[in-house]
């Protein structure tokens, strides 16, 4: 088998785990949370808990109901530094960015675009990764949102409401589509009494 | 004769070929387990598409010939079998590769 095959056989096994919309769904879950900062910038506190909701929800409830249909399946993390890095340092940018763009006046009606894009970026790195077309949807759909949010700015909107509103309705649109998958995948995989999971029966 | 005799040489590799891999499904369970740190029998039995029988007889050859380890631990009360492949089970994997690639390439020329 050359190595490209070996990539897509990878690939194929990461797809298994990425088509039960988990991470969407929380990831809409998340936006709807981030939206209050939005309102009321005392309330910062709710980057934390958003984060921490999209990050351990999925694994949990994969936990309960993915890997009883499907199995489990430990993928070989990443050794190279180099990704780290380059990750931790993009990171480090688009929040240096985030606070310039909110601090400087001049600059807070890009803030809906602003995000738009970020999140689009990071659907498009998604939808590379795991060559599933609705990632390339959600891009567009975030990439689109930002631009509509930049409309509104524009037309003298204020650029808080404005973003709190763009973010609650992506948060509507991420949450059904990950719960019209969840179901999806719940309804086409049934799930496996523990013996059968473990090859007796 | 000499084309002969350079033909015969380059598909040796062929008939030295490791008969465990060289066999469809075990070579699609390899290919599986090389590309994960570990995994249990549903998985591979969803991805393979093989049935559980049909699997567990493949897993016991591979684990015979020591290829695969297996081990059967407990998470979160429920229990499950995990399946990797050995060192090896890798280098084996590896140099199945390397084989085969050296006898397709010497019969494209």
């Amino acid at each position: 088998m050359t190595r490209i095959e070996l990539r897509q056989i990878e690939q194929k096994a990461r797809r298994a785990f990425q088509q039960d919309g988990l991470n969407i769904l929380f990831a809409g879950v998340a936006l709807g949370i981030f939206a209050i900062f939005f309102i009321d910038v005392r309330h910062g506190w709710v980057f934390a808990l958003g984060i921490a909701l999209a990050v351990s929800m999925p694994p949990f409830f994969r936990r309960q109901f993915v890997h009883p249909r499907i199995g489990y399946a430990r993928f070989t993390q990443s050794k190279g530094m180099g990704r780290h890095v380059a990750t931790i340092c993009l990171a480090v940018i688009c929040l240096l960015l985030f606070y310039c763009l909110g601090k400087i006046e001049r600059f807070n009606r890009l803030m809906p675009l602003y995000l738009g894009t970020v999140f689009s970026a990071a659907a498009l790195v998604a939808a590379i990764k795991s060559g599933l077309s609705l990632y390339y949807v959600l891009a567009l759909v975030l990439l689109l949102s930002g631009l509509a949010g930049l409309g509104f700015t524009i037309k003298g909107c204020a650029a808080g409401w404005v973003v709190a509103f763009q973010l609650w309705a992506l948060a509507v649109i991420l949450t059904f589509v990950g719960l019209v998958q969840l179901l999806y995948f719940l309804r086409r995989n049934p799930r496996r009494s523990t013996e059968e999971s473990n090859g007796k029966g | 004769m000499a084309k002969d005799e350079i033909s015969r040489e380059s598909l040796q590799p062929l008939s030295d070929i490791d008969r465990v891999i060289h066999e469809p499904a075990r070579l699609l369970i390899l290919a599986y387990l090389s590309v994960v740190e570990s995994a249990d029998f549903l998985f591979l039995m969803n991805q393979t598409a093989l049935t559980r029988g049909n699997l567990s007889s493949h897993l016991s050859k591979l684990e015979t010939a020591g290829y695969i380890e297996i081990k059967k631990e407990f998470v979160e009360k429920i229990p499950r079998t995990l399946l990797r492949l050995t060192d090896e089970g890798r280098t084996a994997f590896q140099e199945y590769q390397s084989d085969m690639k050296q006898v397709l390439d010497s019969l494209s020329q």
